[in-house]
């Protein structure tokens, strides 16, 4: 190896916004500890957008939760920008979760101020940013609306927008669009690549959805069950912008059918 | 984008129910229940006559009132030590239950306090007033010592029950927001648990008058509502132990209304909506 390629790679792990190494869980539950998560090692460098795959109960959202800082592991390391750290991370590190989690007794607009508030920003700084932040998902009419009177794809945004509201630089959600309908789905998908092209923080997206995590990722990490393990990670070389399109070119369907083959290999 | 802006005017055209409707409706309900009330008033009235029944045991509505009346100033004089047991009660066993109520429900450890509260919401508390009235004597303090008692138990229960069933994502997504545990209870956990806190409260309420009457009723030097209506009863007046529970009837819709508006209030603003106003 040249001394060029190792302080490449040196600089790419350096680099990396987000990392855990050794993710080892089990939950204690009643009938003794369940094992969640197996020597798991991860990251994700600045402005990537990094999915995971996996089938139900692989572990998927319990790595995202120990990637926020949600649940602290049985073992393993977390780093956060380079600093090893424990808990939440509001400054850096946000999350949307599938159930669109909004403060019903709140309007649109109070809950993406939410984490301003928690801040102590003063009110007219949030009410001003959180309403630039519900534009830019596309519900700017729709700012004194309840959560219930919101759809369910329409709640979805308004937690998106509560994220970013953080101006993360690590995003981190947990099927965000799983209770959605197929059509609102892409859709959703759609807006989300529009958005971040934009804002190009680095996006940690949970799906069992191939097409999508293909449709969406620069990378896309494949987890097995019993034990929930990462088996593969697979780059996404396709070109940027991707229109719509792109999901039936010969490359995407390649791409799509080589994660579900890895997937039906570990069953 | 098209389909969103559809989706949102079929939910808002759902929600939205026309005002005058609604108003005429709840006119209409006051109406009857107004009515009813008139009705009962009018056979207290009739009934007795008509049975010609030995007015030692049922009086006419007049009667009553004027019995009422005639005594108007010893019961006048015994409203304060029963409004006052109950007032001092009510703070008491609102205050314990709703402080005990998120302790025990935010905490698993002492999640197993419930299991007892829960028991000693089946046995009939009554039965320790003679020991109470015992040790601190049959006055003020032993009313609303046993009232709190009383009251207490379903505050705390329903408060902690609140407390548990509130969204465990609320509270997670909050905690990803970075909130402090204290900005977690203020800002997450009380309002999510209020309307069922407040249930408690008007649950805890009601047992809480039944409780101070039984006392008074049970000691005969307590003073208040209830001692009177014993009193009124030994001496064969009929007409003023009827004033008497009216009067008690009087004070429990009050504070049972008041509370339940604040109820309604309380899951109205949990639910506010543009187009759906809260009444009142
Ligand atoms: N709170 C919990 N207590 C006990 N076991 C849990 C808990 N959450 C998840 N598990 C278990 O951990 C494993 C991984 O779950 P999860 O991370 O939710 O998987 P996924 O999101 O991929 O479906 C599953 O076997 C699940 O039953
Ligand atoms: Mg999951």
């Amino acid at each position: 190896m040249t001394i060029p390629q190792l302080n490449a790679e040196r600089t790419r792990t350096d680099e990396a916004v987000i990392r855990v190494t050794g993710i080892q869980h089990s939950y204690r539950t009643a009938r003794g500890p369940v094992p969640a998560l197996e020597n798991v090692d991860l990251s994700a460098g600045p402005k990537r957008f990094v999915s995971i795959v996996g089938p139900s109960g692989c572990g998927k959202s319990t790595l995202l939760m120990i990637l926020a800082g949600l649940v602290t592991p049985t073992a393993g390391e977390r780093y956060v920008a380079g600093a090893k750290v424990t808990g939440p991370q509001p400054d850096q590190v946000a999350v949307a979760f599938q159930d669109a989690c909004l403060l019903p007794w709140r309007s649109a607009l109070d809950n993406v101020a939410f984490p301003l508030e928690l801040r102590k920003d003063p009110r007219a700084e949030r009410e001003a940013r959180a309403r630039e932040l519900l534009e830019k998902v596309g519900l700017a009419g729709y700012a004194d609306r309840y959560p219930r009177e919101l759809s369910g794809g329409m709640r979805q945004r308004v937690a998106v927008a509560r994220a970013l509201i953080q101006r993360p630089a690590v995003l981190l959600m947990d099927e965000p669009f799983g209770a959605l309908d197929e059509q609102t789905r892409m859709d959703m998908g759609e807006e989300l690549l529009r958005l971040w092209d934009e804002i190009h923080n680095t996006v940690i997206f949970v799906t069992h959805n191939l097409a999508e995590a293909v449709y969406l990722s620069d990378e896309v990490i494949v987890m097995a069950a019993r034990p929930g393990r990462v088996v593969e990670r697979v780059l996404i070389d396709l070109p940027r912008p991707r229109p719509v399109e792109i999901t039936e070119t010969e490359k995407f369907l390649h791409l799509r059918n080589r994660l579900w083959r890895l997937i039906r290999s570990q069953e | 984008m098209s389909t969103v802006d559809d989706v949102a005017g079929r939910q808002v055209g759902g929600f939205a129910l026309p005002e005058p409707e609604r108003d005429t409706s709840r006119r209409t309900l006051l109406g009857w229940r107004l009515a009813v009330v008139a009705l009962l008033l009018v056979c207290w009235e009739v009934v007795p006559r008509l049975m010609s029944a030995p007015s030692a045991f049922v009086v006419p509505l007049s009667a009553s009132l004027r019995a009422g009346a005639d005594q108007w100033s010893p019961i006048v004089e015994s409203l304060w030590p029963t409004l006052s047991a109950i007032l001092c009660a009510l703070l008491f066993a609102w205050l314990v239950g709703i402080v005990g109520g998120f302790v025990i429900g935010t905490s698993p450890r002492l999640r197993f306090l419930l299991l007892i509260f829960g028991a000693l919401y089946a046995v009939p508390l009554v039965v320790v007033y003679p020991l109470i009235s015992v040790w601190l004597g049959p006055g003020q303090v032993s009313k609303v010592l046993f009232a709190s008692l009383y009251g207490v138990v379903p505050v705390l229960l329903t408060t902690a029950s609140g407390v548990r069933s509130v969204d465990e994502g609320l509270h997670r997504s909050a905690l990803s927001m970075g909130a402090s545990p204290r900005q977690l209870l203020t800002k997450v956990l009380i309002p999510a648990a209020l309307p069922v806190v407040v249930s408690g409260l008007r649950l805890g309420g009601g047992l809480v008058l039944i409780a101070v009457i039984v006392c008074e009723m049970l000691a005969s030097t307590s003073g208040g509502i209830g001692t009177l209506i014993t009193a009124y009863r030994v001496q064969f007046n009929a007409g003023a132990v009827y004033f008497c529970i009216l009067v008690v009837l009087a004070f429990a819709l009050v504070m049972d209304q008041t509370l339940g508006a604040i109820e309604r209030r309380v899951a109205g603003d949990s639910a506010k909506t543009r187009t759906q106003p809260t009444p009142g």
